[in-house]
């Protein structure tokens, strides 16, 4: 019998024996099942500046994991060798949701990122922990492409304190021709998660000739504005050629720059530049009065000026999670 | 055994609701479950290795 996946929009209809285009979830004898549930392929515990997340608890360590798999063939990942992975390909450890909680304590992580791939794919696994670490009192960031179905999606968000959410383009072409995906549903998902309460932080990835064209860029930020918050951390993050883009250049630190500088004109309070070293682009500044609120190098916190979670300056409320 | 008018018509509705069952159940099996949640299969299709050192960061983006 076959079977339909209707967690994600892509609606994969699955013979028997066969995965959908996930490749983690196959029918089995008519049940649909997750073969990376408890199997990571990786487990690290990584600066949480690295998702990139800067309004979350700034300078704590991350209990980071992924299974291999991911609902989008983005032409660019990064993560290509374990996000296109074939499980029956690949290397796992065998790690329960138990496991990674109690993992999160002895390492004195404050909090799990279900990142590097796509948490949607083993949504399973992403709950289950989720709602264990949230029982022990550690938080969940979900690092993902947010292609996923609003019930699914609203069930799992219950249990998350953050979502970093990669908003692409807000062009359709793009999705369709870089991602194999779709646009509206990702808008959805942003919309949904911020209404429930969710902190959100967006990243863009500029990529030289398809969506590094300043209107584009701008209409992106102003569907952020507008629809997500204006104090919406908004990150542009620098190409590299990589997986089926290697004829690109990577991102010139110009173009990230007039991006960011697009952003503020749109009124985005909080806008970051990522993958490039740049003198002020990771560091956090009040919008206010503009003075500096946590100054960023790399993944590192070189001072955090924040005075329970205003500006000391001018007394203003920063968005964010900071205890 | 003499085929009477009722008897006729009974053994129709028999052969009509025996094709209507069939034809259910065709039509069941031929369209799709929807789910949502799958199921945990428990063994690793592929190689299962044991865990590597944690603390140090990772070398995938994200």
């Amino acid at each position: 019998m076959k079977v339909q996946c209707e967690l994600c929009p892509k609606l994969c209809i699955i013979g028997p024996g066969q995965s959908g285009e996930c490749r983690v979830r196959i029918n089995l004898d008519g049940v649909l099942r997750s073969v990376v549930y408890g199997y990571p392929c990786s487990a690290s515990i990584d600066p949480v500046e690295k998702k990139p997340v800067f309004h979350f608890l700034p300078a704590t360590p991350i209990l980071s994991i992924a299974t291999v798999g991911c609902n989008l063939h983005c032409k660019n990942c990064q993560n290509w060798e374990i996000s296109q992975a074939n499980p029956e390909d690949s290397r796992a450890f065998a790690s329960s949701p138990e496991k990674i909680v109690a993992l999160a304590k002895q390492y004195k992580c404050p909090s799990i990122a279900y990142t590097y791939t796509e948490p949607v794919v083993y949504y399973e696994y992403t709950y289950d922990t989720a709602r264990l670490a949230h029982e022990a009192g550690i938080r969940n960031v979900l690092v993902t492409a947010a292609y996923i179905n609003e019930a699914p999606w609203r069930d799992l968000l219950r249990y998350i304190d953050v979502a970093r959410v990669d908003l692409k383009s807000v062009s359709e072409a793009f999705y369709r021709d870089v991602c194999a995906a779709t646009l509206q549903p990702v808008q959805n998902a942003l919309v949904v998660a911020k209404s429930m309460g969710v902190h959100v932080e967006v990243v863009n990835l500029v990529i030289p000739t398809l969506n590094d064209k300043p209107e584009e860029i701008r209409a992106l930020c102003q569907w952020v504005r507008t629809n997500v918050g204006k104090e919406t951390p908004l990150h542009f993050s620098g190409f590299s050629p990589l997986y089926k883009m290697r004829h690109l250049p990577p991102t010139s630190q110009q173009t990230l720059e007039t991006a960011r500088d697009i952003a503020i004109s749109e009124g985005l309070e909080y806008v970051y530049i990522g993958n490039r070293q740049t003198e002020k682009g990771e560091n956090t500044y009040c919008p206010e009065c503009r003075r500096l609120l946590i100054e960023r190098v790399g993944y590192k916190v070189l001072q955090n000026r924040l005075k329970d979670r205003h500006c000391p300056d001018c007394g203003k409320e920063i968005y964010g999670i900071w205890k | 055994m003499e085929m009477t008018r009722r008897r006729l018509v009974r053994v129709l509705v028999g052969a009509a609701s025996a094709v209507c069952v069939s034809l259910c159940w065709v039509g069941q099996m031929m369209s799709p479950r929807r789910i949502v949640r799958a199921a945990r299969l428990g063994k690793y299709p592929g190689v299962v290795v044991p865990m590597d050192d944690i603390s140090k960061q990772s070398k995938w983006s994200g």
